[in-house]
């Protein structure tokens, strides 16, 4: 239940991987919002890697729905990379596919970013 | 050997702070024409002079009331050596002989004094690496105050007694913490005359980030407000306070004073002298405070980090009583503003259901106490058509509120203009993302029922889809309405849309999250299953289907505290119909 979020970025080259893990909630995406904006704001591109991720509420999809918007106002792209568990049930029920392609790998996410820019 | 260069530096008095440069004679009173004014009734009109004899500078007591003192001791007639206290009626001076201090100062000298711990009389105690220096190491620290305390560390502890206190005084009520870290920074700035700049950094509470709060300095001098980033990470990693000195030139190739200034800007930081303490409170780290003083100046002492020290005991505990209070405040604004948002939200809900013959409606809100953002809406249109509404806004509080006020207003609008749900949907999602709320979205399911054709259509964003219970099968099923992103996501979205028979005896159920999320103690999910399951037997009717549900959350949840808006929409043709 009160598991925190867990937050890492890492930059290569054009694209930027961010690694949310834990849980993503009102108490804490705000914070994350923030450190993604920050991220949107140095590449051109994002991964989001949700490989750890075991929860996530719609404050949790705010954050990853603004990081989109950013990135797409800027021209970039966002993939997601190893949904699953409740994250991926949520993804399904939003349908935020339409924003957020997701991939079952980091690599072929960042494969898919390279080849469609 | 080279021109006496030296000042005087008002450390206690009216004129704290202030620096005198002494030339070949100087007179201190407190007649307005003396070259060190000194505005106190206990001094006299010409006090004492300043000249030099010998290549050195000498104090003289100009036969004064109440006499010239040299460290303490009383004299007519003194040498001057670097650092020698000068007290004069309330007021006391430090003489800085600068060739002297040149010679004696190290390179780039560095002391680490570890934290203070109060000892029993409440005085401050620091402890020091030893120190070559024959002179350094003589300096009287205040290690502990015994019964026979020498007067000149028995007044030393007095002056940071009464600085500690003065500061501490000042900043204890402060509640705002803006203004408390300006007040705190003012009283080093008095405490510690030497200083011209000073800043505080907190550790911002959410990101865990070290962030400058406060800065300040003295007088219109400019040397920009960059500070020292090792200080800072060596306070932080040290946990202990750190005087960092400086590199002076030999005299001889001193440059003249204003020179000094307009190189400033350009000096390698070593050159600055630099003191800073951790702000630390019950063990967990706060921030870091430190002074700067001019280039090339005096580097500070290590009273200086003893005092330090002991005021920045005091400034985490206000810092933290600030915080503490600024949280209360903020979550009073936050209940005000709850109140405000479930206010706005309640004006915006149907209060009555429309009275559609043909059609038996039910729905059930219950809000939760941190405002969700569930919203409906019954719409009786023209053509016997009804417009049903149903959606939750991602995020809490008054602009969720505000959002969720204006897209069910839109939907309303719309709904009189455009026959089809997916053209509803269409129009709210350039709502949504007009409204430029980039982390807000909602999911949205809008179901148009045409009683003449005895059908309904559907458009789905993301949410939930509706459930049928019928007595025409077994169990429930759940309508597999093709489904478009989330409203306020991606700009000019598509919904598709579906038509439906409407039978007579099924009951079309819509509901939010709030439903099959519903927690209970342990933390589990009320869930799908157990939604299906109880939809599968009993009583088919709009109100007694809501109801069965009803009942079953409120069974599974217990007492456990609602975390969100529960919302179900239940309606189904009328038997008469």
């Amino acid at each position: 239940m009160t598991a925190a979020v867990q937050f890492s970025t890492t930059i290569s080259d054009d694209v930027a991987i961010a690694m949310i893990g834990g849980r993503l909630d009102a108490n804490n995406a705000q914070g994350v919002r923030e450190k993604l904006a920050e991220l949107a704001d140095q590449a051109q591109s994002v991964v989001v890697d949700l490989s750890s991720l075991e929860w996530i509420d719609s404050s949790g999809v705010g954050a990853l729905v603004s990081l989109y918007k950013r990135v797409l106002t800027a021209g970039g792209k966002v993939n997601v990379a190893c949904l699953n568990g409740q994250p991926k049930e949520i993804f399904r029920l939003l349908r935020l596919d339409a924003a957020l392609r997701a991939f079952p790998s980091v690599d072929e996410a960042v494969a898919h970013l390279r080849a469609d820019s | 050997m080279g021109a006496l260069v030296a000042e005087l530096v008002a450390v206690s008095g009216p004129s704290q702070g202030k620096r005198y440069p002494i030339g070949d004679e100087c007179v201190l009173g407190r007649s307005f024409n003396s070259d060190v004014y000194i505005g106190d009734l206990n001094v006299s009109r010409r006090h004492a002079r300043i000249l030099i004899d010998q290549q050195k500078h000498v104090i003289e007591d100009l036969g004064s009331g109440n006499g010239t003192f040299v460290n303490d001791q009383q004299v007519t007639r003194c040498a001057l050596a670097s650092r020698d206290v000068i007290r004069i009626g309330g007021s006391s001076f430090r003489y800085e002989d600068e060739s002297e201090e040149a010679r004696w100062a190290p390179e780039v000298q560095t002391i680490i004094g570890q934290l203070m711990k109060p000892t029993g009389a409440g005085f401050p105690a620091i402890t020091l690496p030893p120190s070559d220096d024959p002179k350094r190491a003589t300096t009287p620290l205040i290690e502990e105050v015994t019964d026979e305390v020498p007067a000149a560390t028995a007044e030393r502890a007095l002056t940071m007694l009464e600085a500690i206190y003065g500061v501490t005084d000042a900043i204890a009520a402060e509640l705002d913490l803006e203004s408390l870290l300006e007040k705190i920074l003012d009283h080093l700035f008095q405490v510690f005359p030497q200083a011209e700049r000073g800043f505080i950094l907190l550790v911002n509470e959410a990101t865990g980030q070290l962030v400058p709060q406060a800065v300040k300095q003295r007088g219109s001098h400019r040397g920009g407000l960059a500070f020292s980033q090792t200080m800072v990470d060596q306070l932080m990693a040290g946990g202990s306070g750190v005087i960092r000195g400086q590199t002076v030139p030999p005299p001889s190739t001193r440059p003249a004073r204003t020179a000094d200034l307009s190189r400033q800007r350009t000096q390698p930081s070593e050159n600055v002298p630099k003191i800073g303490v951790p702000l630390t409170l019950r063990g967990a780290s706060l921030g870091t405070l430190h002074l700067e003083g001019r280039a090339k100046a005096q580097p500070f002492s290590p009273d200086d980090l003893a005092l330090l020290s002991a005021i920045a005991r005091q400034a985490a505990l206000a810092i933290e009583n600030a915080r503490t209070g600024q949280q209360v405040m903020a979550q009073q604004r936050l209940q005000a503003d709850l109140e405000l948002a479930r206010k706005i939200q309640r004006s915006f809900l149907p209060h009555q259901l429309p009275d559609v013959p043909g059609v038996n409606f039910f729905t059930h809100y219950l809000p939760a106490l941190h405002v969700g953002g569930d919203f409906f809406d019954i719409i009786q249109l023209a053509d016997q058509r009804i417009g049903v509404l149903i959606g939750d806004i991602s995020g809490k509080g008054v602009s969720a509120a505000l959002l969720m006020a204006k897209v069910s207003t839109d939907l309303r609008l719309f709904s009189r203009q455009v026959t089809s749900p997916a053209e509803i949907l269409t129009h709210a999602n350039r709502t949504l993302m007009e409204a430029n709320q980039d982390a807000m979205f909602a999911t949205a399911l809008y179901l148009m029922i045409d009683l003449k054709a005895r059908t309904f259509a559907v458009a789905n964003a993301g949410h939930q889809p509706p459930m049928v219970c019928s007595t025409r099968f077994e169990g429930i099923s759940e309508l597999d309405v093709a489904s478009s992103v989330a409203l306020g996501v991606v700009p000019d979205t598509v919904y598709p849309q579906e038509t439906y028979e409407l039978v007579p005896g099924d009951v079309i159920v819509l509901y939010t999250d709030g439903i099959n999320e519903a927690m209970n103690r342990k933390g589990q999910e009320y869930g799908m299953r157990r939604l299906r399951s109880v939809l599968v037997t009993g009583p088919v009717a709009p109100q007694a289907v809501a109801e069965r549900i009803i009942a079953d959350i409120r069974r599974f949840v217990g007492n456990t505290p609602q975390s969100d808006d529960q919302t179900i929409v239940a309606f189904g043709l009328s038997a008469a119909f």
